[in-house]
């Protein structure tokens, strides 16, 4: 893999359902290692456009370059297959499996056992329990995923993500209905897999403020399109929010 | 700091959750021992051995049941299965196919039927209640077409080695084969990939497949699960009776739904202990046996067994509401 090719290139993406058009002409490029926010108001087409970057999706035309290679994403495996992890607005877990299973889901740890493959329940337990409490947080991984609080929950699925060491990490409004407590900690873990790691990741909002201190650059959409695109410094809340509300002229 | 408070006292927790665990194995029981004063002759090792052999129909229809629904999809189908599998292979061994490869076309069909019954359930997105009643019509009125509705007897005898020949006293080779493949099935589903997968996708199919587990595909093995399940579960009855007829296993379909029910498989998806499934099979058979040597007369039979069963599946719905 050459390092000059741009961690993401979105080509002219678009996207309708009926006719309602959630993606219409995006393109943009994501340099390696770099944090881009998307702000959009509700229906701007922020998850549409993360879902085709993750696989679940397939775009009525355009395309992507992941690490100067074509994507052609069938389903989220593909995705994942080439490095991309996405963590849902509306967080994907099984309720009833523990925290472990839910943290493995997927990419379950197997060993041999002679002619057979059987899981490593034991590795699988203990790998969970160290990774989420090397982030600071006390979990007995054993606990079923629905006796957890929103805001654990959401670390769960934020550190499964990071624990894939995915190349791109997509994150679509990881903090929706949580603490500002909670917040900080999801904050901490993402800085965290950025400066170890040097993950590329992009994050969407409503609120600007919210991803301000994170982000390289921020890009705010509205009705499928790209309305504005910044860097941090240059960025101004108010004209963003505008931009996002449809109110700047 | 919570994990060491919770080591203190984690003995008598943790032989509390075995007991919750096993709960359907303690009705089991208890339903045996209360039987046996009724009943005189249960405790006999004659009977017990009786039970033990008879009840291999009502558990191998009850595991397949029990994969069906671990991934919240139900499988009518499998008492028609049991049916139409051997039933067939024997037609074709009068044609003149080989004993071995006939028993091996047993469990092909099962596949076949689950693959079948997979695909539509996935694919077509028919709902599964419909997809394998509508199979269950079929493949039983097929039957009824090919045999006119006889019965045929006259199996081979290497057909019906397992169940004639006995390993030791009573116990016909049937026992161990049996007992290898709940063995094998219990392993299966729960250290294996696929088989705790089956799990996870009735738990929430959504949440597997952003993950990249192929959802449809783990439904269909699971389908394919039930399917070979019912072909041995006509295979290992005809192998006992020494014959097979087109209506043959259909009065243990209600069973094979109550079993899994019993031993807290949730229709839903997702929860089921294999090893309950056993338990509840052979409460299920117990209760079809006390009613019927217990002098209860021929018409009210259904009725009363229906009871019982609901009863005690009244009795496991409420333990595990007061569970949680
Ligand atoms: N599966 C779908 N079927 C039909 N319409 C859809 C579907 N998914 C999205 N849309 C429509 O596409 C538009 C963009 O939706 P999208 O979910 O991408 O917006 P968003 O920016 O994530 O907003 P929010 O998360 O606040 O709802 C909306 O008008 C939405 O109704
Ligand atoms: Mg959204």
């Amino acid at each position: 893999m050459s390092n000059e090719n741009p961690m993401l290139e979105v080509k002219n993406l678009s996207k309708s359902f009926g006719t309602i058009k959630a993606l219409d002409n995006v393109s943009f490029t994501l340099p390696r290692g770099k944090v881009f926010g998307i702000v959009g108001d509700n229906n701007a087409g922020r998850t549409t456009l993360l879902s085709i970057l993750n696989g679940a999706l397939q775009p009525d035309s355009g395309e992507f370059y992941l690490d100067g290679q074509k994507a052609d994403f069938k389903n989220p495996s593909d995705a994942y297959d080439s490095g991309v992890a996405m963590v849902h607005q509306f967080v994907k877990l099984v309720d009833i499996a523990s925290i472990w299973e839910n943290f493995y889901l997927g990419r379950e740890l197997t060993r041999k056992s002679g002619p057979i493959t059987l899981l490593d329940l034991k590795k699988m337990r203990e790998t969970t329990q160290k990774t989420i409490s090397g982030y600071g947080h006390k979990f007995d991984v054993d606990r079923e995923v629905r006796q957890l609080s929103g805001g654990q929950r959401q670390i769960v699925a934020v550190t499964r993500a990071i624990d894939t060491n995915p190349k791109l990490l997509l994150l679509d409004e990881p903090y929706h209905g949580l603490s500002q407590r909670v917040i900080n900690d999801i904050f901490a873990i993402l800085k965290d897999a950025r400066e170890s790691r040097g993950t590329s990741i992009i994050i969407t909002t409503q609120w600007f403020e919210q991803i301000k201190d994170f982000v390289d650059e921020v890009m705010v959409m509205r009705r499928g399109r790209i309305v504005g695109h910044f860097d941090v410094e240059a960025a101004d809340s108010g004209h963003i929010f505008k931009l996002a509300m449809g109110l700047a002229g | 700091m919570e994990l060491a408070n919770s080591k203190s006292n984690s003995r008598g927790k943790s032989i509390r959750n075995f007991l919750g665990e096993y709960y359907t194995w303690i009705m089991f029981i208890v339903l045996y021992i209360v039987a046996g004063i009724i009943v005189p002759n249960l405790f006999t090792s004659t009977t017990m051995v009786t039970i033990l052999v008879q009840g291999t129909t009502v558990c191998l229809l009850a595991f397949g049941m029990t994969f069906a629904m671990l991934v919240g999809e139900i499988d009518m189908s499998i008492v028609a299965v049991a049916a139409f599998s051997p039933m067939i292979s024997i037609m074709l061994w009068e044609a003149g196919l080989p004993v071995p490869l006939a028993m091996i076309l047993v469990l092909l069909f099962g596949v076949v039927v689950g693959i079948f019954n997979g695909l539509m359930v996935t694919k077509m997105k028919i709902p599964s209640l419909i997809q394998t009643v509508a199979v269950w019509w079929m493949l039983s009125g097929f039957v009824l077409i090919v045999t006119k509705g006889a019965a045929k007897t006259g199996l081979p005898d290497a057909w019906m080695f397992m169940g004639r020949f006995n390993v030791i006293g009573r116990i016909p080779l049937l026992i161990p084969f049996f007992v290898l493949v709940l063995i094998l099935a219990i392993i299966f589903a729960r250290r294996t990939v696929t088989g705790r997968r089956m799990y996870l996708v009735g738990g929430n199919a959504d949440a597997c497949a952003a993950m990249g587990i192929p959802v449809d595909r783990i439904k269909i093995i699971a389908f394919v699960m039930s399917g070979v399940f019912a072909a041995l579960a006509g295979y290992v009855l005809s192998a006992r009776m020494g014959f097979v007829s087109a209506r043959f296993a259909v009065e243990w379909l209600m069973p094979a739904i109550a079993a899994p029910v019993i031993a807290g498989v949730s229709m839903n998806g997702g929860k089921g202990n294999l090893i309950n499934v056993i338990a509840g099979a052979y409460l299920v058979q117990l209760i079809v046996m006390i009613v019927r040597t217990g002098g209860v007369g021929g018409y009210y039979t259904d009725f009363v067994q229906g009871v019982i069963v609901f009863i005690a599946i009244l009795i496991n719905t409420f333990r595990e509401r007061l569970s949680q």
